[in-house]
């Protein structure tokens, strides 16, 4: 047929899109493994399932503390990426704004913690708050999650503020507005997109930390990923399971929506 | 009262002198095109007047007031940029209305005065959309409107067409000097664009290297200009080097090219004098190689180029000089002009012969 060949790839396109579809499966195995697993009926993690179930996600409840240590884990990540948020904005504007001498560097120190190995920064926060005499304590969890999450918001943020031409500031300044209207009216408003993705990246990266965390909590202070590690290695039961779906589902649809209303993803990749 | 003045104005930014003591006075509603080559000062010029930078040394003021320590907010002027910079998260109504916003004018008294501008420039249907749905054209007056409904004491335009097509650029430019005109605003407009200068100013200040050059009338600027650079700058011009062979009263006689002599009425120069003799293509005259006399100079074709009612002709002097006459389509069959390195006879017209010293160094390189 004539109407064939039209779509008809070449070898060379046809191992792309074999890579392309391979790389899919290979990130999302794992996700839709844990959904079925979920509604396993037995006992122990099989699969294939024998017999489908819902009876874990009742059993959420039974992982000790984990409505207390997940009102902990949302605190956290809230606090942590509200913080990391605001340090955002001065640090992006400061790096986009200005003529700053060594901003490569200041840049790539800003956001070092993504390139260096969780544990590392854990042992060092650890005996950094130990020295403080703080270690423990809900303030050195959160001010460790700060530092955790902080790269995320300033590379969203110095992205939308690289899209935004500077002119439009000087505009508005030129129609009579101070500096600081020009950044209520114009500048804020132009960073939005980078501030919401910054923003939910942030909270998601906190949310569920354990390398970070695990340093930092003992005794009742407590995360959401600890107390379900904790249950893992105790148990072998499919409740983490089920939880893990709930949390996929929940932060799905978060992402589902900001991605449609801000198109936050394409400001994380910029 | 000048609209606008600029006494000694000097900025360096970094170690680099941008702007080298300039002086400018423009009357009020007067139009005055900053017009150079990039990197001349043109744009640094029109941002040290909306004060976005300061300079480090002179003054500038506004309407006769200085502006001193005064900040862009503060100086009530109504900038239009080269990419417009319309703000892309508010409406068409809300871009116009910024600029009272500002300045607390709320309500009705801001609903009309924004509809009072968008109906100046014909877009009051177009004032509910959101810039990206605008096209170039639509933009430009949005940008303009904006600038001008905080009734403005002065105008600073940044290439204004800069970024339309042509025939779009056209139309703009007679509707932005009809409206310059009607308001009375005084105007300065930075362009690198000679057609757009010389059409729209009143007056159009030639930048070099962070000074102006000359200022004058377009009609002045082109005809006369007081240096050769300027002359090659704006519009194509031909350069013959002369000798000023005799005196008269108050004229000429030049030679320089075999037996060929022209007479001019006006020389500063004296006897001997080596000069640059300056023409553009539109005052030379092409004849048959049969006509050439002593008063014309013998060349031979090289090629013509179209240009769409006029051809321009381009012909080799018998040393090799190039030189561009201007014909049209007529002429060029006549004489069968698009034959290579056919022999005619040009007649320069003498009065619109500019002259002009050589550089010293030519000077020496000459005696020697």
């Amino acid at each position: 047929m004539q109407q064939s060949s039209e779509y008809q790839a070449t070898g060379y396109q046809t191992i792309v899109r074999a890579i392309g579809w391979l790389t899919i499966v290979f990130l999302f195995f794992p996700v839709l493994l844990t959904i079925i697993v979920s509604f396993n009926a037995s006992f122990f993690i099989e699969f294939p399932p024998k017999a489908l179930s819902i009876d874990w996600y009742g059993n959420i409840a039974k992982i000790h503390r984990i409505g207390h240590a997940t009102l902990i884990s949302a605190l956290v990540a809230l606090a942590s990426a509200t913080v990391a948020t605001l340090f955002g904005i001065c640090a992006s504007l400061a790096l986009v704004r200005t003529e700053l001498p060594a901003k490569a560097a200041i840049t790539a120190f800003f956001v070092s913690p993504i390139t260096i190995p969780m544990v590392a920064i854990g042992i060092a926060l650890i005996q950094f708050f130990i020295l403080l005499g703080t270690a423990f304590t809900w303030y050195s969890l959160l001010i460790g999650h700060i530092v955790l999450v902080l790269a995320y918001p300033i590379r969203t943020l110095v992205a939308s503020l690289t899209l935004s031409n500077m002119s439009l500031e000087e505009a508005a300044r030129s129609l009579g507005a101070t500096r600081l209207q020009v950044f209520m009216t114009i500048t804020l408003p132009q960073m939005k997109p980078g501030l919401i993705s910054g923003f939910i990246f942030a909270f998601l990266i906190s949310f569920d930390n354990y390398p970070i965390s695990i340093f930092l909590v003992r005794g009742g202070l407590t995360t959401m990923p600890i107390e379900l590690f904790n249950y893992i290695t105790q148990n072998l039961d499919p409740t983490p399971a089920a939880f893990s779906s709930l949390y996929i589902a929940i932060v799905s649809i978060i992402i589902f929506f900001a991605e449609k209303r801000w198109r936050i993803i394409s400001y994380a990749i910029h | 009262m000048p609209g606008l003045e600029l006494e000694g104005v000097n900025v360096w930014l970094g170690a680099q002198h941008v702007l080298k003591n300039i002086d400018l006075s423009v009357a009020e509603g007067e139009c005055v095109a900053l017009l150079g080559p990039s990197g001349c000062g043109k744009t640094t010029t029109l941002r040290t007047i909306a004060g976005f930078i300061v300079p480090q040394e002179g003054c500038v003021s506004i309407a006769g007031k200085s502006t001193k320590d005064l900040p862009p907010n503060k100086r009530n002027v109504g900038l239009v940029f080269q990419d417009y910079a319309l703000f892309p998260h508010m409406t068409v109504s809300e871009n116009v209305g910024y600029g009272l916003r500002m300045r607390k004018i709320d309500g009705k008294a801001r609903a009309q005065q924004v509809e009072q501008a968008l109906a100046m420039v014909q877009l009051l249907h177009m004032k509910d959309r959101m810039p990206s749905q605008l096209s170039g054209g639509q933009r430009q007056r949005i940008a303009l409107a904006r600038a001008l409904v905080i009734q403005p004491d002065i105008l600073l335009l940044d290439e204004p067409l800069g970024a339309l097509d042509r025939k779009l650029r056209d139309q703009m430019q007679v509707e932005l000097k009809q409206l310059q005109k009607k308001l009375g605003i005084t105007t300065i407009i930075v362009t690198h664009d000679q057609e757009e200068a010389l059409s729209l100013a009143d007056r159009v200040a030639v930048m070099f290297d962070g000074q102006i050059a000359e200022i004058g009338k377009p009609v002045n600027l082109y005809e006369t200009p007081s240096s050769l650079k300027v002359m090659e700058f704006l519009g194509s011009s031909n350069i013959l080097s002369m000798v000023v062979n005799s005196r008269e009263a108050r004229g000429a006689i030049l030679s320089g090219y075999q037996h060929y002599s022209i007479q001019v009425e006006h020389c500063a120069f004296s006897v001997g004098d080596r000069i640059t003799a300056a023409i553009r293509p539109e005052h030379i005259g092409i004849l048959p190689i049969s006509e050439l006399t002593s008063d014309t100079l013998e060349a031979s074709t090289v090629e013509c180029v179209y240009k769409g009612g006029l051809v321009e002709v381009h012909c080799r002097l018998s040393d090799g000089t190039p030189i561009k006459a201007q014909s049209d389509a007529n002429c060029v069959q006549r004489l069968n002009l698009m034959q290579q390195g056919l022999k005619i006879a040009l007649r320069l017209n003498s009065s619109r012969l500019q002259l002009f010293s050589n550089s010293p160094n030519e000077l020496t390189h000459d005696r020697t």
